[in-house]
């Protein structure tokens, strides 16, 4: 496992790689913001601890360029500045975990384990198919660089046809992730949300993204990956 | 509100009552000498024998009709006959027996066929004896005038004052508005967002002044909240780095895997952080007290030329080891003025340990001190320490003075000796504890020169001669 320490107080970088080095981990150390993102994007590294305050670029910039490169290695944020709002901002720009300085090497090590566990699957901060974005964040979807409003239920149905754009999805499975228990499965309530969002999302844009399949489900068509809903069904 | 009726209706229900009372009253008194004139004019006729029987003869009770007298005169002879009377047929007698007997003289109200009259009688010197005239005024007509208007000054009163009131009432809601709209913008206001505003009244007058000087205070409170804040942000990040470091040094330093070497190694940075904690934790200390207006310095008559001299000698060992040298230049007249010398030690320390920090192997460092007598005001102390380094980034002088803010860009904690960024926000509060002034330059022949002045007493007394002396002669200098 190799990990990219990001600290430009010297002592502190002597330490972490030190410590981090008895727990058999390789670490590279860098005290500078800009290097850190040239060094995360040259390599691929298993997690990156990074300060907050840094020279050059601070270290929400750094993991925003990182998620933007489309580099997935988990993030822990490790700062002095650790108050409710650096903690959001920091997580909402990309970061996996947020660790607030001074802290217990104990808890570091056990969290850099839990973060190394997950893996660096594709976990972007902001949606993506085509032309259309969606930010869970700030709650704003757009399509074709204009905003479109969305209520809170059609807002949860768009993004769980984005994050699993191109599957097809049943009424059963839509129904169990974006509504309660208090809901009737035999209603035909996603019908109707499904119906809003190509109200909004595709008839204004001359569109057809959000496709019926049949017999099956419902689907978003991936512009990417353009493939036979028939072979990618689950 | 209740209250205020009730006073208000008291006090209609008596002022009417008093008016219609003070009517009555003159009305009557004007009647009365309406009579009295009537009276005289009888008299002068009784005495010069004018009074003639009248024909018919004058009598009493006749069918006249009720209400149609409104003024009778009557002349009774020394029998206390009716001898003349106007008209000559009156509804009753006009005097009863009782009266006539008297035969006194006065006025008084009675009635008479069953109307209210005022009466005057008056004796008077007859042919054969003594007479008496008597006149009188029906009083109907003034107690009709005085009934109506009582009963209208009982309608109107309390109709007039519900308008007066209802105007008075929205005139003033008109003139607190602006005042309601205030008070409302302050309660919105809480006490740890002071950023809001009340709103000013589009007026010129005392209520817009009262708002402008509200959102003054609330300026300045706002301000002085946002400069806590970021104190308080800055001095967290500043002491929570150095705790961090402080804490996973000692926490690795027990790895099983470390020899007594790497303990040694540990031991000796973590003082070396202990230290760096301790002092910073003096400077916010000294900066806390400065905000919170506690007294900073404490005067006293001080050879500041000594002062300089000790000063500057504790940081040669330091100058000589970098291989920096380090000039004094204090004149030859002596440096004498009242100033904290604890105070200005740490002011020159500190600044010297920017310097030494800054300027390279090779380097000097000079530090200059005057005193210098204005035409006016007091003497200043004027300090000045300047070196060959590479001065002050130019992104970096404009905020020299805030706390925290540092002009190199590297935190390196391994050299013991980097700055805290409170360096010079300490010297610029105890110069200003001074009421002096602090700034931060660099020269045109390079490096870095910070220069502050410090008023020393005023120009009276031990520092006054020789130090005139030396400000004249630089003034004939130039």
């Amino acid at each position: 496992m190799r990990l990219l320490v990001v600290e430009d107080d010297e002592r502190m970088a002597v330490l972490l790689k030190r410590a981090l080095e008895e727990d058999g981990y390789a670490v590279d150390v860098t005290g500078d913001g800009a290097e850190a993102l040239w060094m995360g994007q040259e390599n691929d590294y298993d997690a990156v601890v990074l300060d907050g305050m840094l020279p050059g670029m601070d270290g929400f910039e750094v993991v925003r360029r990182l998620r933007e490169s489309r580099r997935w290695a988990p993030v822990l944020m490790l700062t002095a500045r650790a108050g409710v709002d650096q903690r959001i901002f920091g997580l909402d720009a990309g970061a996996d975990d947020y660790l607030a300085k001074p802290f217990n090497f104990g808890e570091l090590s056990a969290r850099l384990r839990a973060l190394v566990r997950r893996g660096n699957t594709e976990r972007p901060v902001i949606l993506a198919a085509g032309d259309l974005t969606l930010d869970p964040a700030s709650r704003r979807v757009t399509r074709d660089g204009k905003r479109v409003e969305l209520t809170a239920k059609e807002f949860a149905l768009l993004e769980l046809l984005m994050r699993r754009r191109g599957d097809v999805l049943s009424r059963t499975y839509i129904l169990e992730h974006v509504w309660d228990f208090a809901y009737d499965p035999s209603s035909n309530v996603v019908d109707q949300y499904i119906g809003s969002l190509r109200r909004k999302l595709d008839r204004p844009f001359g569109r057809d993204d959000v496709q019926t399949i049949r017999g099956a489900g419902y689907r978003l068509r991936d512009p990417d990956d353009d493939r036979s809903p028939v072979t990618k069904q689950r | 509100m209740l209250t205020y009726l009730l006073a208000a209706a008291v006090l209609a229900v008596a002022g009417i009552s008093v008016f219609t009372l003070v009517l009555g009253s003159g009305l009557r008194a004007s009647v009365d000498a309406g009579l009295q004139t009537r009276a005289n004019s009888l008299e002068a006729d009784v005495r010069s024998g004018n009074i003639q029987q009248t024909e018919p003869a004058p009598r009493i009770g006749t069918a006249l009709g009720e209400g149609d007298l409104q003024a009778f005169t009557a002349v009774y002879d020394a029998g206390g006959q009716l001898a003349e009377a106007n008209p000559s047929l009156l509804p009753a007698a006009p005097l009863t027996a009782a009266d006539l007997a008297s035969r006194r003289s006065g006025t008084w109200t009675s009635y008479l066929g069953g109307e209210q009259f005022r009466v005057l009688t008056q004796p008077v010197n007859g042919p054969d004896g003594r007479w008496l005239v008597a006149v009188g005024q029906n009083l109907n007509t003034i107690n009709d005038v005085s009934n109506e208007v009582r009963r209208t000054l009982y309608f109107a009163v309390p109709v007039g004052l519900l308008l007066v009131g209802l105007g008075a009432w929205l005139l003033s809601g008109a003139a607190l508005k602006p005042v309601d709209r205030m008070r409302g913008d302050a309660q919105r206001l809480s006490e740890h967002d002071a950023a809001g505003r009340i709103t000013e009244p589009p007026t010129t007058d005392s209520l817009n002044q009262l708002a402008r000087t509200f959102n003054t205070l609330l300026d300045r409170l706002h301000g002085s909240l946002e400069r806590q804040r970021a104190l308080v942000a800055d001095a967290g990040h500043e002491l929570r780095t150095p705790l961090a470091v402080l804490q996973t040094e000692l926490e690795t330093a027990v790895r099983p895997s470390r020899s007594r070497d790497d303990l040694v190694d540990s031991i000796t940075h973590a003082r070396a952080e202990v230290s760096r904690l301790a002092i910073l934790a003096e400077d916010l200390l000294l900066l806390a007290h400065a905000d919170g207006g506690a007294p900073l310095i404490r005067r006293q008559l001080t050879d500041i030329g000594a002062l300089i001299d000790d000063t500057v000698a504790a940081h040669h060992g330091r100058a000589e080891s970098a291989g920096i040298e380090l000039r004094t230049m204090t004149g030859k007249a002596p440096l004498i003025g009242e100033l904290d010398p604890v105070a200005v030690r740490r002011v020159l320390d500190n600044l010297l340990s920017n310097a030494l920090r800054q300027v390279p192997t090779g380097g000097s460092i000079t530090v200059a001190a005057e005193l210098l007598t204005p035409e006016r005001g007091p003497v200043m102390f004027a300090l000045t320490v300047s070196d060959t380094g590479p001065g002050f980034p130019a992104e970096f002088l404009p905020q020299a003075f805030e706390r925290f803010s540092r002009a190199e860009q590297s935190r390196s904690r391994l050299d013991n000796t980097a700055g805290s960024g409170l360096g010079l926000a300490i010297v610029d509060t105890l110069v200003k504890a001074h009421g002096g002034a602090v700034s931060a330059t660099n020269p045109e022949e390079g490096g870095a020169a910070v220069a502050l002045r410090i008023p020393v007493g005023d120009s009276t007394g031990a520092s006054r001669r020789p130090v005139a002396g030396s400000a004249s002669t630089a003034g004939r200098r130039q």
